[in-house]
């Protein structure tokens, strides 16, 4: 039974996998549970230590990522708008009965476990995304109505999400559309009223926006710009974040042996600045071969979308690499001072369960639409 | 499936990647340009920063919320208590560094080592140990001028509990204690970090998110010996919230010694019958709250534990008793309700009941012959009320008695709270599996058979009757009040239910429950006051099963005293239940006590107005 079914998940998986992508994956999940022990080991004392939870995740993330290269990549197509309308749903119950912590409601307890609906929503949006482009592309391109019901798509989660509230996520999914139409193919007029509306839109945005920030949120983005004027609060983090960093030089100073992250100078160190931890420890030397690893995990995904059979497989794969590369590129950037904090996960490498499972049900996604491609 | 039209234009002309290639790989040279300026470029003076200066977070502790009573007077606030702690990771020579420390508080060596053993277990590596807690104040002004000379040595001023008039409701307020590393894994507790205080029991646990406040800290630099640099930055702490209680102080401190002074245990909680704001709560014996604020020893705790009176406790809502001739009340409404009896029903008491070949005795040997449910209450005559409960039956019971809240929890915000028993033929067939036999349906009519109350249960039971038949939820906190006093939120009263019983039937019964007190063979007649109309019930719960005066018996043997009762007739303000554990005759007992704190009301009542 067992034998049968091991086999089965090879048999499943060999099928023209992608290793590269597959094993990249693999390697960069067993470091972050490596870094995530270093990190949690002097935060807290709980019954169940952070990074044993994190391999939990882990082992449900990859079933997860395998049933999501298992099923035929067409069911996804036919389910998207239905998984979508799902997620929607939890965004908005989670507003309801969400877990109340540090003023914002962003958890839904589920017995022991809880999960964050607006990590699942980018995933769903996407695959909601591929199924509209799918039927609904010109040939010769998006014309401006064409964008009327992707726009509604993105829309619906932002301010939901905005309404939890957590802007960093909100703004993330904004970026994550943005970039998704700039793969997919535009009448010329289309193009440049979408870029007109995107730079005439950010300043008002900008002035607009300030007035229905809360105070908190205000006082972060001061501080990115001047972290010496709050040195206790979000500016502490951005200066703490830079000595971890910055100390680590060329070749670290070793696991576990991280000042910064032993002593607990970091905050949210096994989340928001896990990078922090990893980059104080392992060095120049570690953190390159982490950018490497997940631009490696990017342009294969990117290059599955190129090709792949169809638009929906397309915008699939190059969707959740998107996510991938905007979520590496803000979490990082934040740790070295180059981005507001605004606690965005690392993929693969912070802790956090939904988070975790959705990007390796991402990546078991992009899989399947590399295996699928020559299937008509 | 696979569309003609698309598969002639194929993916790849209507999704273009390469741009997005390129963002991407630009985006990660500029980490890559960012991490080689940081670590390579800039790097030799952050690892300075990080090795040579730290920067160190010493936390500045809130003020927990302020307890204040239903007429704003402080009974909780706070107090600076004086830690020594000891920064173990610049110490050299623990030995040396306990022996300066002895020296400096004044406290005994081995004792610091003790402490120092027990808060290695419990504390992380690096964090600074308290070696001493709460010091006396004489040893405070010593220590603060020579401090600083140990730069491993750290002074700590924490705000702990002050309980401003002693341990007036230590069940009330509840106690606090480190927060353990099961609740953290608790969503209720979400945030909460290790070492935390939080409430453990009572108020302080269920407004506990209220009231704690938001830590503050100072950020110093530190050189590598730990000595304090100068000060970077300083977040001052937000105090808690403070709640206004509805508790009167005057009337439960009143309430408290009554208890203490006779060396009763039991519970004494008054409330008021219009809107079931409780006005005073005790349960005795009681404890001292103090001992947890200034951190309780193993000994202490253990001694508060395993006390055979259970002083944790808080008895008027975690202690279940049978409620003996209160039930009556039940009793009574079942009749009148199913119209088994009236108001001018007579029934016949020899002083016994024959039932299945068994006798069941009336309290009074002789009968009291052929009487109305009004003598029947008064005189609290048994063989009248087990006639009328096996007239309307168990289920019949159940259904009032439900109806008055028993068998359910009263909802009131503390912790513990036990459900009692209403018994009916399913939960026989739940709890033991046996169908229900008639006989116990006779001692139950008179509240002796497996109904169980919590005191509070049946203060709801007998305020309900007081205010014509409405159940509210038992409130304790009126309020919740910003530091700077404006009102955050305001409890309403929360109504649970009706009573099912007929206005006319609750007359009947509040002119029983007024014979009790204030009639000639009256039960309840030591609560009798002038020109109050104090109205009542008597009971006593028998512990073993007989007949024999509580006198001859040993103490943990002897009958629970009960009585429950209201007051004026018209328009009661308040309710009052008190239970004297195994404290024989509920009218002579238990009455005295509801009397008094009756007559306390009405005196503080006229001292505010004048």
């Amino acid at each position: 039974m067992i034998k049968d079914a091991i086999r089965d998940v090879f048999k499943t998986i060999s099928k023209k996998t992608d290793y590269v992508l597959l094993v990249t994956v693999l390697i960069i999940l067993t470091l972050g549970i490596i870094n995530l022990f270093s990190a949690s080991r002097m935060e807290e004392v709980a019954a169940v230590p952070l990074y044993i939870k994190q391999v939990y995740w882990a082992m449900i993330g990859l079933f997860m990522m395998y049933l999501a290269i298992s099923i035929d990549i067409r069911a996804f197509e036919r389910w998207a708008y239905v998984i979508y309308c799902v997620t929607i749903f939890f965004l908005i119950a989670v507003l309801f009965f969400g877990e109340r912590t540090g003023g914002a409601t962003r958890w839904f307890s589920l017995g022991p476990i809880s999960f964050q609906p607006s990590e699942v929503v980018k995933v769903a949006m996407i695959l909601a995304l591929g199924r509209y482009f799918q039927k609904n592309m010109p040939a010769d391109g998006l014309r401006i109505r064409d964008l009327i019901i992707p726009i509604i798509l993105a829309l619906l989660p932002v301010i939901l999400i905005a309404k939890e509230p957590d802007l960093g996520s909100a703004g993330l999914v904004v970026l994550i559309f943005g970039t998704v139409l700039l793969v997919v193919k535009m009448r010329t007029k289309t193009a440049v009223a979408f870029i007109l509306a995107g730079v005439f839109s950010t300043v008002p945005a900008f002035i607009f926006g300030w007035r229905f920030l809360k105070p908190y949120q205000r006082q972060r983005i001061v501080t990115f710009f001047r972290p010496d004027t709050d040195p206790l609060g979000s500016g502490y983090h951005i200066i703490q974040s830079k000595i971890a960093v910055g100390s680590g030089q060329f070749f670290g100073k070793g696991y576990m042996h991280g000042t910064q992250s032993q002593l607990q100078f970091l905050p949210e160190q096994h989340t928001d600045f896990i990078f922090s931890v990893l980059a104080e420890e392992w060095g120049f030397v570690g953190s390159v071969i982490i950018l490497i690893l997940l631009s490696i995990i990017i342009l294969r995904g990117l290059y599955i979308a190129s090709s792949a059979r169809d638009v929906f497989g397309a915008v699939v794969a190059a969707g959740l690499s998107i996510v991938i590369m905007w979520q590496s590129f803000v979490n990082i950037g934040m740790a070295m001072g180059i981005f507001p904090v605004v606690g965005i996960p690392l993929p693969f490498l912070s802790y956090g369960g939904t988070s975790l499972v959705m990007m390796l049900i991402g990546v078991g996604l992009i899989l399947n639409v590399n295996m699928r491609r020559n299937i008509f | 499936m696979s569309g003609d039209s698309l598969n002639m234009n194929g993916p790849y002309r209507l999704v273009k990647v390469g741009f997005i290639s390129v963002i991407s790989v630009l985006l990660f040279l500029g980490l890559f340009a960012r991490l080689w300026y940081l670590q390579l470029y800039m790097g030799d003076e952050f690892r300075i920063m990080s090795e040579d200066n730290r920067i160190r977070f010493v936390k500045v502790s809130a003020p927990r919320g302020m307890f204040l009573d239903r007429h704003g007077r402080i009974i909780v606030d706070n107090r600076p208590s004086f830690n020594v702690k000891l920064l173990t990771e610049y110490v050299e020579d623990i030995e040396v560094a306990l022996t300066e420390v002895s020296a400096l508080t004044g406290v005994d060596k081995t004792k610091l080592k003790a402490n120092l053993k027990r808060e290695r277990e419990k504390n992380p590596k690096f964090r600074p140990l308290t070696v001493v807690r709460d010091l006396s104040r004489d040893n405070v002004a010593p220590l603060v001028s020579r401090i600083h000379r140990y730069p491993a040595t750290e002074l700590e001023v924490l705000p702990i509990r002050n309980y401003v008039h002693g341990p007036l409701a230590p069940h009330l307020f509840g106690y606090l204690g480190e927060i353990d590393d099961d609740d953290l894994e608790l969503d209720k507790y979400r945030g909460y970090k290790i070492g935390d205080i939080i409430g453990k029991s009572g108020i302080e646990e269920h407004w506990d998110k209220e009231i704690r406040g938001k830590d503050g800290g100072i950020q110093m630099e530190v050189d590598s010996k730990g000595r304090e640099l100068k000060t970077l930055g300083r977040l001052d702490p937000s105090p808690g919230n403070n709640l206004v209680l509805t508790i009167d102080f005057e009337l439960q401190e009143y309430a408290r010694r009554l208890m203490k002074e006779k060396d009763h245990a039991g519970v004494v909680i008054a409330i008021n019958p219009q809107n079931f704001e409780i006005l005073a709560m005790v349960s005795a014996p009681d404890f001292d709250p103090s001992t947890f604020a200034r951190g309780i020893t193993a000994e202490q705790w253990n001694a508060l534990i395993k006390h055979p009176r259970h002083p944790l406790e808080n008895k008027g809502i975690s202690g279940q008793y049978p409620p003996g001739s209160t039930y009556k009340l039940i009793t009574a409404t079942a009749g009148l309700g199913e119209g088994f009896i009236d108001v001018d029903k007579k029934l016949y008491c020899p002083g016994y009941y024959r039932f299945g070949g068994r006798a069941f005795a009336c309290w009074k040997s002789g009968g009291h012959g052929r009487v109305k449910i009004h003598r029947a209450i008064v005189e609290s005559c048994d063989v009248f009320f087990y006639q009328v409960g096996y007239g309307v039956g168990i289920e019949g019971l159940a259904r009032y008695g439900g109806s008055y809240g028993f068998g359910k929890l009263t909802g009131i915000k503390l912790s513990n709270e036990k459900v009692g028993i209403n018994p009916s033929h399913k939960w026989k067939k739940d709890y033991f599996n046996l169908p229900w036999y008639p006989g116990e349906t006779i001692s139950s009519s008179i509240g002796q058979g497996y109904t169980l109350v919590t005191p509070l249960q049946l203060l709801v039971a007998f305020a309900a009757i007081a205010n014509g038949g409405t159940i509210y939820e038992p409130k304790i906190v009126n309020k919740i009040l910003s530091p700077e006093g404006e009102t955050i939120k305001e409890y309403k009263s929360i109504k649970k239910g009706e009573v099912l019983i007929s206005p006319e039937n609750i007359e009947i019964l509040k002119s029983g429950l007024y014979g009790v007190v204030n009639e000639s063979h009256g039960t309840g007649w030591r609560a009798r006051l002038e020109g109050r109309d104090v109205c009542g019930k008597t009971g006593t719960a028998q512990v073993i099963a007989g007949r024999m005066s509580s006198k001859y018996l040993p103490y943990e043997l002897r009958d629970h005293a009960w009585f429950a009762c209201f007051a004026p007739l018209e328009k009661p303000e308040i309710a009052v239940v008190v239970l004297v554990e195994h404290g024989g005759f509920g009218g002579a007992a238990a009455a005295p006590i509801a009397g008094a704190v009756i007559k306390k009301y009405f005196e503080l009542k006229d001292i505010s107005k004048n």
